[in-house]
């Protein structure tokens, strides 16, 4: 009976293993261990438990490790990379909305009609856009040493954006999020070009038209406003779209014509639509694996915009500015590596059934042989 | 002699793992008796240990399964050295032989050690 309870004590501890390494060693494991337990023992000892534990443990890390390492993950990076590098292009081409100067007739829209790019613009733009060029060059290591130069430099103005406008910064904390994903995943080690070839050269145009599109119609629509918003200039339609875009926590598409909103409104959509399909038809695992490594910049728009809008409100009202208080930090960084993580575990879990799957197709597949 | 010096040094529970297999194929629980017989009761593998080891030498192509038994109901997996294991165990203990010899010729001059203090 003793032999029973210590065999079924053995197991629970061998339960710490990954499944690829119970599969393999866990029968052959029991027998070592009840081979090595003295006559009476009911109870596995201490310094065996810990150790099986240890061991255990390490092994589920080198199972991760080896599957993030795999060419899965590195394909699903690469892809990753490009595509935030080019939404990180096209936010610094919103920036260029600034270079038109205020209309007369709206004086209180200054901080969006500045009429001139600064250095931190300037530098974004051609900085993500140099990642861009690095990546489709087939220089990886390139593209993610100015990657994360982009990174550190964003990380070095944040502090000093925060103090002078906070609500600002915490609503753009996603671009740096992303930026910060770009990097981490250019750096993830991937033959020359991956990126392209996981991606398509049809993909890639696809997706490069759609965000030169946002960016023609925000571009557009501010230069025609500026010309035309005068004294008498009649009604004109706004479409509101929510983007804590370059300092402005609303990007307005104006236009003078219902018509004029219509094309807007479908320009974005389409848009929309393109980026969508163009990440969704990708092959499954880069699908699963870009869509696990830009969940965090995605679980964080939604934290800041569905917690954090009273305090945005209250920030406009009081003449001093609030900061977030240390738990709502904690929160801001621990949800995103947690959607991370979890979204790992969901592309493991899918993946490993769909290998089942695919091991009862075959066997099913040879039992019918046998039996014709 | 010339060694390698790209390969890491083998951590003593892999080297004495590869030295129990080197002559015989052995089973998880025999490895274990022997090791203990090879350091002179000196280091007794713990389970966890001997199989994170056997897993990866296995993955590095060093040892591979020889056959597998059932013994009163319970599995027993026999491993065998491969010829890179055998390779690799042999510029370690070169190595290590070499090490040896040195920290010994060095004592014996500096005359710290009595002469016999050396085996």
């Amino acid at each position: 009976m003793s032999g029973h309870d210590l065999e079924r004590r053995y197991r629970r501890l061998l339960a710490v293993y990954p499944w690829e390494h119970r599969r393999r060693y866990e029968e052959e494991m029991l027998a070592v261990l009840l081979a090595s337990a003295r006559p009476d023992q009911r109870r596995p000892g201490l310094a065996e438990s810990a150790n099986l534990i240890r061991s255990g443990l390490r092994a589920r890390l080198g199972t991760t490790a080896r599957g993030l390492a795999g060419p899965g993950w590195a394909d699903g990076a690469a892809v990753t990379g490009l595509l935030a590098a080019l939404v990180l292009v096209a936010l610094g081409g919103f920036a260029l909305t600034r270079l038109a100067s205020q209309p007369a007739s709206e004086p209180e829209l200054s901080p969006y009609f500045v009429g001139h790019l600064d250095a931190a613009d300037w530098l974004h733009l051609i900085g993500w856009g140099a990642v861009c060029v690095g990546v489709l060059a087939g220089l990886p290591r390139t593209a993610a040493a100015l990657a994360w130069a982009a990174v550190v430099a964003q990380a070095v103005v944040l502090p000093g954006q925060y103090q002078t406008n906070p609500v600002t910064t915490v609503n753009s904390l996603w671009q740096f999020a992303l930026a910060l994903v770009a990097a981490a995943a250019l750096t993830v080690p991937a033959p020359r070009r991956r990126a392209l070839a996981a991606l398509g050269a049809r993909r890639l145009l696809a997706v490069a038209l759609a965000l030169a599109l946002v960016d023609g119609l925000f571009l557009v629509s501010r230069f025609k406003e500026v010309e035309t918003l005068g004294p008498g200039a009649g009604s004109y339609h706004v479409l509101g779209v929510y983007a804590p875009l370059d300092g402005a926590s609303r990007a307005e598409l104006i236009s003078f014509s219902a018509l004029g909103g219509w094309l807007n409104l479908a320009g974005v959509a389409a848009a929309g639509l393109t980026l969508l399909v163009a990440v969704a038809t990708l092959a499954g695992p880069v699908r699963r694996r870009v869509a696990a490594l830009l969940a965090p910049v995605a679980a964080l728009v939604v934290l800041v915009d569905s917690t954090l809008d009273g305090w945005a409100s209250s920030n406009s009202y009081l003449d001093h500015h609030v900061g977030l208080v240390p738990a709502q930090w904690t929160v801001l960084v621990a949800a995103p590596l947690l959607t991370f993580a979890l979204g790992v575990l969901l592309v493991r879990r899918r993946e490993h059934t769909l290998q089942m799957v695919a091991l009862g197709r075959a066997a099913d597949r040879e039992g019918s042989v046998a039996d014709s | 002699m010339l060694l390698d010096v790209t390969d890491k040094p083998l951590t003593e529970p892999t080297f004495l793992i590869l030295t129990a297999l080197a002559e015989t194929p052995q089973h998880g629980y025999g490895v274990i008796e022997d090791v203990l017989r090879i350091s002179d009761g000196r280091v007794r593998l713990r389970a966890g240990t001997l199989y994170a080891v056997l897993d990866r030498l296995r993955v590095e192509g060093l040892i591979e399964v020889d056959r597998e038994e059932v013994v009163q109901s319970r599995l027993r997996r026999y491993y065998r050295l491969t010829a890179v294991g055998a390779r690799r165990l042999a510029e370690e203990a070169a190595r290590l032989r070499h090490h040896a010899n040195q920290a010994g010729a060095r004592l014996r001059r500096s005359g710290l050690l009595a002469e016999g203090g050396l085996a």
